[in-house]
């Protein structure tokens, strides 16, 4: 058993950010599935300190959402590091890239803030601008760009810094492929869990798939279905 | 043998038994009917659009037939096996209406290869492809005059464009993606894996490296098709692929993906039709034809150490050192030195020597189409000149051919390059001469030779080298 937990450890150099993002969506889900008593809690943590709990929901949901695609270059790094330096490429990598998104949430409530009050139709209207952004050319650029990693300096603060740029960069071909998608989450908040499920299955899927402008028309069908659903009625 | 399979002969024993062989005259006389089609852009079966299936202008794809060449990845050989098969029946259909071709001829006629492997004097084009008209006094269908000049002149390439002891030395036909597999890595999914694609090293050299050395149509993967040439040089890797399973080697599961994924052509009726590697692995059963020659060539001393010590580790390579900035390769020799650590991973746990090694040349750029393929030579003195080839410090090439497509996001199979050699023999040998040093090497590019005159290459801007990296496993 621990000679097997080696092996797989050596083999999956990305399997600590693998329980990351799985520990994320057990906090993610615990409000909702934990019955009342989890709910009040969550509730109350949120009137406490609604900025700070804010922040800590949107990095969540970040993770959650956006680390399991991203798994697969983190490895393609780290791979290719040192063997004493796997880990750290990997997290470097992961913490610039969740860094961007976090990035992109700050924006988007300052900006929410600003404006006031949120139209009930808005959550609708970018979720459809969101379906169409699935049929651009850009988008998928943009996704495909994702693959395309830099080689690495091996050692020293180069490499960190190396490590933290790439990670940055694919946040910000991750960024163009996503946002309509992210700033529905941005509306939508964190509490919607199933909004949250489903954005990162399109999220991951076309981060993963082999084809993935093959995607381009389900993929908008379902965010067209999802604009559809959170009209208010 | 099996009863009753053509033979694909080779193109030099042809012309030695005989110049403008019967069958060479059959492959020219159906070369121009298939022209003939191209008035037709619907034509699947005219000359155009067989070399459309390989590549299209600019990398675009017209799924699923044209524009779908498998490059840089493990369906390298059988696609090209589907391709050349698909191909080579429709001329053959053709060459069947072609009146002066006699029935003999008609009946025994395959592709000839072109196997320019066996020697200094077979690494030029033969006659049939370099004279500019059949002895009718009518336009030669076999020649095209944008080929490099030295090679339509008749000159030899570079021996090392057509050396086979990197391209057959692999033991598994796919290993790690940062180790060397004989197929190439697999592509088709990026779950596990980032998309630097590493091509098994028969599709740089010879492949690529032929291609380079033609140049001209050749030189293109979106017109490469339109050179004759060209099929005869896939039909002699496709014959290396047979000459390494000979020596041993073993295909994937026929089941697996590698196996299972359909590939899109047509047939001689111009009726569409699928191919997958699993139906094409048995060639005398499934595709009714064998080669004249699949012996295992000598492939030197290097080769033949290799083989007392064919087993490979189960774990992965892992990086003991590397580059630290981009390297730029120019027309000219680049020696690039770095520092060798100690392996602390798994290969450290059996103390002492990594059972093998690698050096790998990763995150390769390049601005439009360089003509050049470079030699590579590890702790090469600074005494010894690349162009004496100097075999004791030999690693391999790194070709460009097909770089153009690296980088590019407009299509989804977006990837990079990275080419890896399995260097372990290389170190025994220079470790016994007193040739290495496990804290530092060098690392020498250079360019092959273009011809008698050693043309310098022609470079649109430099060539990149994202990093150079030294494995152990
Ligand atoms: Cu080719």
């Amino acid at each position: 058993m621990a000679a097997a937990l080696q092996r797989a450890r050596r083999r999956l150099a990305e399997a600590g950010a693998a329980a990351v993002a799985a520990l994320a969506w057990l906090r993610l889900l615990a409000p909702a599935a934990g019955g009342e008593g989890v709910r009040a809690l969550h509730d109350e943590a949120h009137a406490a300190a609604a900025l700070a709990a804010g922040a800590a929901g949107w990095v969540l949901m970040a993770v959650a959402m956006m680390l399991p695609g991203a798994l697969p270059a983190a490895r393609g790094l780290a791979v290719t590091a040192l063997w004493t330096r796997r880990g750290r490429t990997v997290a470097l990598f992961l913490g610039a890239y969740v860094g961007v998104w976090a990035a992109f949430g700050a924006a988007a409530y300052a900006a929410l803030a600003v404006a006031g009050g949120v139209p009930a139709l808005l959550l609708p209207a970018v979720l459809a601008l969101a379906a169409l952004w699935q049929l651009t050319d850009a988008k998928w650029r943009a996704v495909r760009s994702c693959h395309l990693l830099p080689t690495l300096p091996p050692r020293g603060r180069k490499a960190d810094r190396a490590c933290a740029a790439a990670g940055m960069r694919y946040g910000r071909s991750c960024l163009t492929a996503c946002w309509p998608l992210m700033a529905a989450m941005v509306l939508a908040g964190h509490a919607s869990v199933g909004l949250t499920a489903l954005i990162a299955a399109v999220v991951t899927a076309e981060k993963l798939a082999a084809r993935p402008s093959r995607l381009a028309a389900p993929t908008a069908a379902v965010v067209a279905g999802a604009a559809l659903i959170s009209i208010p009625i | 043998m099996s009863n009753g399979a053509r033979v694909r002969r080779d193109i030099w024993k042809l012309e030695d038994e005989q110049a403008w062989h019967p069958i060479t005259r059959a492959y020219a006389l159906g070369v121009r009917e298939l022209t003939r089609r191209n008035d037709d852009p619907d034509d699947p079966t005219s000359w155009a659009w067989q070399a459309q299936i390989h590549g299209l202008p600019d990398f675009a794809q017209d799924p699923p037939y044209r524009g779908q060449c498998q490059h840089f990845c493990f369906f390298f050989l059988p696609w090209h096996r589907c391709y050349l098969h698909w191909f080579e029946r429709i001329l053959r259909a053709a060459i069947q209406g072609i009146d002066e071709i006699d029935a003999e001829t008609k009946a025994a006629w395959s592709l000839p290869y072109w196997n320019y492997s066996g020697g200094a004097d077979r690494l030029r084009l033969p006659d049939p492809f370099i004279e500019e008209t059949l002895d009718d006094g009518t336009a030669n269908p076999l020649f095209v005059d944008v080929r490099r000049p030295s090679i339509n002149r008749g000159e030899p390439m570079d021996a090392l464009a057509a050396g086979l002891a990197e391209a057959l030395a692999p033991r598994r036909y796919v290993d790690d993606p940062l180790a060397v597999g004989f197929g190439g890595a697999p592509v088709s999914n990026h779950w596990g894996d980032n998309a630097n694609r590493t091509p098994g090293p028969v599709e740089g050299t010879p492949h690529g490296a032929v291609h380079v050395a033609v140049a001209g149509l050749m030189g293109d993967p979106a017109f490469a098709g339109l050179d004759p040439v060209f099929w005869m040089h896939h039909a002699n890797i496709d014959r290396l692929w047979e000459v390494w399973r000979n020596d041993g080697g073993e295909n994937p599961d026929p089941g697996s993906e590698w196996g299972t994924t359909e590939f899109h052509f047509h047939d001689e009726n111009r009726n569409p039709v699928t191919c997958t590697a699993a139906a094409v692995v048995d060639m005398p059963g499934e595709l009714g034809y064998t080669y004249e020659d699949t012996d295992v060539p000598d492939t030197g001393r290097r080769g033949r150490r290799r083989r007392v010590k064919p087993d490979i580790p189960d774990n992965p390579p892992e990086l003991v050192g590397a580059t630290e900035e981009p390297v730029e390769l120019g027309s000219g020799r680049s020696d690039v030195e770095m520092d060798v650590g100690r392996a602390t991973g798994p290969a450290a746990r059996r103390g002492g020597d990594p059972e093998r090694v690698y050096l790998a040349v990763e995150g390769i750029e390049a601005v439009g189409r360089p003509d050049v393929t470079y030699a590579v030579y590890l702790n090469l003195p600074d005494d010894e000149d690349p162009d004496d080839a100097p075999e004791a410090f030999y690693v391999g090439n790194v070709d460009l051919f097909g770089i153009e497509a690296v980088g590019r996001v407009d299509t989804d199979a977006a990837h990079g390059l990275r080419r890896t050699f399995d260097i372990t023999e290389l170190v025994a040998e220079l470790r016994e001469e007193g040739g290495w040093d496990a804290k530092a090497i060098t690392v020498t590019f250079s360019p092959l030779k273009h011809g008698y005159d050693r043309e310098e290459p022609d470079l649109p801007g430099p060539v990149k080298v994202g990093r150079i990296g030294l494995y152990y496993r």
